[in-house]
């Protein structure tokens, strides 16, 4: 077991006529599996993209982020699909954006991929850990 | 047009012999709908956010109860479609396609979850 601390900042001086700045922050229980900060460069074939393998319906925190290169240096803007292994989306990353998120997936045994939009490829980060 | 600065980070220090401390932010350009509400969900599937009223948006959760067994489960169908679930204390941020609605379905009890919904300005 280990523990994992995610921390969250929202903050716009513009959204709405009240400043927005909160923090909030958990201390989360984890343990095998789990993949550290990973990348990897992701396709239209999201069967070809799986970084999360298979979870047995256990919770797995998941993040990601489009690192807005197809290759660590080229520059793209093509949006990427995170989708359970049944290729239903549940998120779509353009450049630069990224989620974090407890998965669990009703269908059980299922795991997450990516799927670029489009035929091209884009360099994503990510890693998980199994909740402990 | 407004802009809305998120940032993660997540650090463990006990973890592979490793330490982990990431960071990363983004400047969302985000524009219409802005939604920051409180429900208290129950063990009966009820819609949170209605696809209809959103175009791409980024949708911060948070499950304030602090009872281990009040888990709060995230759903694209009502009462069927589990896509994740906040334990008491967690939270989430992703960008949402709105392409789904949102549904919330607690396991027990009535925990509250936090919603804010930030629509993003079209390109």
């Amino acid at each position: 077991m280990a523990t994992l601390t995610p921390k969250l900042t929202l903050t716009s001086t513009d959204a709405t006529s009240d400043e927005l700045k909160f923090t909030v922050t958990d201390s989360l229980t984890v343990t095998a599996p789990h993949n550290g900060l990973s990348q990897m460069i992701a396709d239209q074939t999201g069967a070809n993209n799986i970084v999360v393998p298979a979870t047995g319906g256990t919770i797995t925190y998941f993040y990601c982020r489009h690192t807005g290169t197809t290759d660590g240096v080229t520059t793209t803007a093509q949006l990427v699909d995170v989708e359970e292994t049944g290729d239903a989306a549940f998120a779509r990353l353009g450049a630069g954006e990224w989620l974090f998120l407890p998965f669990c997936h009703h269908g059980g045994d299922v795991g997450i991929q990516f799927q670029v939009a489009h035929a091209s490829s884009v360099l994503m980060e990510y890693a998980y850990w199994t909740k402990g | 047009m407004a802009t809305l600065t998120p940032t993660l980070t997540l650090a463990s220090s006990d973890m592979n012999g490793d330490v982990l401390n990431l960071s990363t932010t983004d400047s969302l350009s985000i524009l219409g709908q802005v939604t920051t509400k409180q429900v208290v969900t129950s063990t009966t599937s009820t819609i949170f956010a209605t696809a209809a009223n959103y175009t791409k948006s980024y949708v911060y959760l948070k499950n304030l109860s602090a009872t281990a067994a009040e888990i709060i489960e995230v759903e694209t169908a009502s009462g069927t479609g589990k896509m994740f679930t906040l334990g008491a204390g967690e939270f989430t941020f992703f960008p949402w396609s709105s392409l789904v609605d949102l549904f919330a379905d607690a396991a027990v009890g009535t925990p509250t979850l936090e919603v804010r919904i930030y629509q993003e300005a079209a390109a």
